[in-house]
């Protein structure tokens, strides 16, 4: 299995045309005085611009991260798009080197997954990376002395109580506007719910509560994707798991110890990728992943989400979820993963009684053009179940992954529906259109989300071939 | 209370529908608590998302019209979509017509997933294509494609496209007009003006006395487009007086001179009438005037061979043209070589301003007779602009022979000025056997030029080798 850099995955990359254009013209192997890769997913080049200075651009073929030092506001600019092309098309020969300085310090910055690289590995048996202040700490003159160690917890301590005593309030206060907005009736929430859940949001990030502010920010937006009349029992839906996630919170020290995990989680307590990583205890999975579809949205913290669906190939098949943030300001679109890639990775998973959100542990390479998804070997009744079971676990789960065979899909009063023997679920309403060349294809296996009302349909194998949303 | 209750209660405003608990989800909860609508809202949602969605009584039934033309190759469809979608990608330039054209004309269809992230381009180019629009498929026979196969006959040809329709009648009236006179008797009434035009352009072929009555029955049509088409061509008939009527005004705007010391040539030019002032006013003149006789009876009228008055006229551009107009609509493609070769090459710029139709040159085949006789195969390039390439394209709606195709491609090599427009309409006209050199070609030059060009002539080229998806 190689590691993949496709001429379609630089072309979802780019920003625009224009980019690519401007790549193309640096292909020329002139224009490159330096060509280098460690043999292990990294590659890096000098590229020789209008100054005196090349330009330096680095680039990881495991996820298709990159860091150019030219001054362009383009991500990935026309330097890192080349440094792609070159080698997805094999236009110049790359020599193996072992990772200049800067390449190192750039890799050392990064959160991007590990390969399996020498560096890495010499890296871990040196223990963890010190952290910033460590470092601070460390260079000065006076070593740390036991008391200085326990004001150093002591202060944590106090801040993370404090913390505690804000969400706790926030919770309160997010609480007690359920009720009023209760009182006055959710008929009309959609009227006032663009002021009032902009002050609720902003209230909750002051108490520290990010992922609960971000789920209030967002309600309006998925308010207005929805026709009028289904407006409230949306909004009902989503105050409910708000609520829900507020008591639990509350009362976390009666939880069992995944749940509670996952609600502090919810609440916006970041476990942190490294933390993740360096935790023996949480769950890991090796093996071949199939990417089965991406989808991106802006949050209202200006924060580009990423999803990458995963399914495993191995008899299980089973599902996950890769999340990634990018500000919106970085300009960068596209993802790293393209639908129908095979991962050879090992993923950990966030800790939660349904685990499906996980982070990349150990990348060893990528199957671009393995053979398309095979279609799915449950029947929808008894993955319907496994959500029943799911829900049961997690009561505040949003979207859960399914993939069902023998599914066929069917128009009723001008919604659509997927059916197979007695259930028939409705497609999300902003899915329809693309869904609709479905009904032509007869019995067919879907990847899809479902949140207990609405079906969201990724992918699917048909006798017409693979379809994707898009 | 029941789930659908409580969800009643805080629909209305547990302010006007005040919530008492009871029944099982009221279970622990005390009225008078702060959170108690909320907790009931939070169990009713629960409990609605656990029952599996009421399944709909009856599902619509889908009638399928299989559509036998096979699926466009998968290596299209990526390169179809960068194509026509995104920013800047226009669904109606010459490349999107080039494409819409090729796909037709090699007989496949669109692959059905992509129709809706195609909607644009398929609205634009529906009738090409051959694909029905939604707002038609309630069943409007009239423009229902789906059922054409790729042979046309007799007996289908009222399905098929417009233009494939007229290029049918065109074929068949070369071998058995009455038969074609009589199809387009039958269709005429059911179709719409634009249709109408074409169809009596189609008759152009083969045109003689037992078209009369017909054309006549015609020339009440309540399109003036087609009455104009029908008395373009009811001039035309032979040993018509129209036809000696308008021999008598051209020969009377004929002023011959002798010239020269030691052997006197004779030397004639054209009259215009005076209120044509731009070149177009002049060339639809000479279209309908020149276009309605027969230039051996010009000749004749003058006393002169048809040769001898092209010599005379050498010096006259407008008689020139008006000649060449002659020769066309009689398709006399040995006098219009003569003309474009020795005295005018620049003639067939003239032939597309006024649009072949206007000579009756509807079928493919006399298009590519004609172009074989207008366009010498070395081309000048002072004057030609990109746009003359491009309406070029659109007259001939497909690829030319091949030593014009060098020449065009040659030609737009040279331009200085909006050579990308020049380049892609230079790909659109070059035949398949000429397209990888073509490609070659283009993968020489600056990429902003030829991005557009280039992805077409890669996406005719995948047309050409294609195979069929299952």
């Amino acid at each position: 299995m190689g590691l993949a850099l496709s001429l379609d995955k630089i072309e979802r990359l780019a920003s625009d045309q224009a980019s690519l254009g401007a790549a193309k013209k640096l292909l020329k192997p002139a224009k490159w005085p330096l060509l280098q890769e460690d043999g292990a997913g990294l590659i890096w080049g000098e590229c020789q611009g209008s100054g005196a200075t090349p330009y330096r651009v680095v680039v990881s073929e495991l996820d298709t991260g990159y860091k150019c030092t030219c001054p362009s506001r383009k991500f990935p600019c026309k330097h890192a798009l080349a440094l792609m092309w070159i080698r997805a098309d094999g236009i110049a020969p790359f020599s193996s080197a072992a990772a200049p300085q800067w390449v190192s310090d750039w890799l050392s910055r990064r959160r991007g997954p590990s390969a399996v690289t020498g560096k890495p590995k010499d890296d871990a048996k040196k223990g963890p990376k010190p952290s910033i202040a460590a470092t601070a700490l460390e260079s000065a003159p006076k070593p740390l002395t036991p008391e200085d160690i326990a004001k150093a917890k002591a202060q944590k301590a106090r801040n993370r109580q404090k913390r505690e005593d804000l969400i706790a309030g926030g919770i309160a206060e997010m609480e007690q506007w359920i009720e009023d907005q209760l009182e006055r009736g959710l008929a009309g929430f959609d009227q006032r719910c663009v002021p009032d859940c902009d002050t609720l949001a902003k209230r909750l990030v002051d108490a520290k509560a990010g992922g609960l502010a971000n789920r209030i920010s967002a309600l309006p937006t998925h308010l207005f994707e929805a026709d009028e009349p289904r407006r409230p029992i949306i909004a009902a839906r989503a105050l409910s798991k708000a609520y829900l996630i507020g008591q639990a919170y509350a009362r976390q020290d009666d939880l069992p110890d995944l749940l509670r995990e996952d609600v502090r989680q919810a609440i916006g307590w970041n476990v942190t990728r490294e933390a993740l990583a360096s935790d023996p205890s949480h769950l890991r999975m090796s093996g071949q992943w199939r990417v089965m579809a991406t989808r991106d949205e802006v949050q209202p913290d200006r924060l580009r989400r990423i999803e990458t669906w995963l399914e495993s190939t191995s008899e299980d098949r089973r599902k996950a979820i890769l999340l990634d943030f990018i500000p919106v300001s970085g300009g960068a679109s596209g993802t790293m993963f393209e639908c129908g890639e095979v991962l050879d990775a090992e993923l950990v998973f966030y800790p939660s009684p349904v685990p499906l959100r996980a982070h990349i542990a150990e990348h060893r390479g990528t199957q671009s053009n393995s053979a398309p998804w095979q279609g799915a070997s449950a029947i929808l009744h008894d993955q319907i179940a496994l959500w029943q079971n799911a829900m049961a676990q997690k009561p505040w789960i949003d979207a859960f992954p399914i993939s069902a065979s023998g599914v066929r899909v069917r128009a009723s009063g001008g919604r659509l529906f997927a059916c197979a023997r007695d259930i028939a679920l409705p497609i999300a309403p902003s899915f329809e259109e693309q869904a609709r060349p479905l009904m032509e294809t007869g019995e067919i296996s879907v990847f899809a989300l479902w949140d207990g009302y609405e079906l969201t349909p990724l992918a699917a194998a048909t006798p017409l071939g693979q379809w994707s949303a898009s | 209370m029941s789930p659908d209750a409580i969800l009643g209660a805080v629909m209305q405003g547990t302010g006007r529908r005040p919530l008492t608990p009871s029944g099982p989800l009221a279970e622990g909860i005390e009225t008078g608590e702060s959170d108690t609508a909320s907790r009931l809202m939070a169990l009713a949602v629960q409990a609605q998302s656990f029952d599996p969605p009421a399944a709909p009584l009856s599902f619509d039934e889908v009638v399928h019209r299989p559509d036998p033309r096979p699926v466009v190759p998968a290596a299209v469809r990526p390169l179809l979509l960068r194509l026509v979608t995104g920013k800047g990608n226009s669904v109606d330039d010459l490349a999107a017509l080039a494409v819409a054209n090729r796909v037709a004309s090699k007989g496949w269809r669109l692959h059905p997933f992509d129709l809706a992230r195609l909607s644009a381009f398929v609205a634009k180019h529906a009738e090409v294509l051959g694909i029905v629009s939604p707002a038609d498929d309630a069943g409007a026979a009239p423009s229902d494609y789906w059922n054409v196969e790729s042979g046309v006959d007799e007996s289908n040809w009222a399905l098929a496209t417009p233009a494939i329709k007229a290029n049918f009648i065109a074929e068949l009236r070369r071998s058995d007009p009455a038969k074609a006179r009589a199809l387009v008797e039958t269709q005429l009434s059911l179709e719409r003006a634009p249709a109408r035009v074409r169809l009596v352009d189609a008759m152009a072929s083969g045109l003689s006395g037992d078209d009369r009555a017909f054309l006549e029955s015609l020339s009440k049509d309540r399109a003036p487009s087609v009455k104009q088409a029908v008395t373009r061509l009811l001039a035309r008939l032979p040993d018509t007086g129209a036809s000696q009527a308008q021999i008598e005004e051209l020969v009377s705007r004929m002023k011959q001179d002798r010239v020269g010391l030691l052997r006197k040539r004779t030397l004639i030019a054209l009259e215009l009438p005076a209120n044509l002032r731009t070149q177009n006013a002049q060339d639809d003149w000479l279209a309908l005037n020149f276009g309605s006789v027969r230039a051996s009876s010009l000749a004749e009228a003058v006393g002169m061979s048809v040769d001898e008055l092209v010599r005379a006229g050498r010096d006259d551009a407008a008689l020139l043209a008006g000649l060449a107009f002659a020769a066309c609509a009689e398709r006399n493609w040995e006098l219009l070589e003569r003309i474009a070769s020795d005295h005018a090459p620049d003639v067939w710029l003239r032939c597309v301003s006024v649009g072949l139709e206007s000579f009756g040159l509807v079928s493919a085949s006399d298009k590519r007779e004609w172009i074989t006789a207008a366009m010498p195969d070395r081309l000048r390039s002072d004057g030609l602009m990109s746009h003359h390439l491009v309406d070029l394209y659109r007259a001939m709606g497909g690829p030319i022979p091949s030593s014009k195709a060098r020449a065009i491609l040659k030609l737009a090599l040279k331009m200085k000025h909006d050579q990308a427009a020049a380049l892609t309409a230079a790909i659109a006209l070059t035949p398949d056997i000429e397209m990888a050199a073509a490609a070659r070609t283009l993968a020489n030059l600056p990429p902003d030029e030829t991005l557009r060009a280039g992805l077409l002539a890669d996406i005719l080229i995948r047309l050409d080798e294609g195979h069929t998806q299952p």
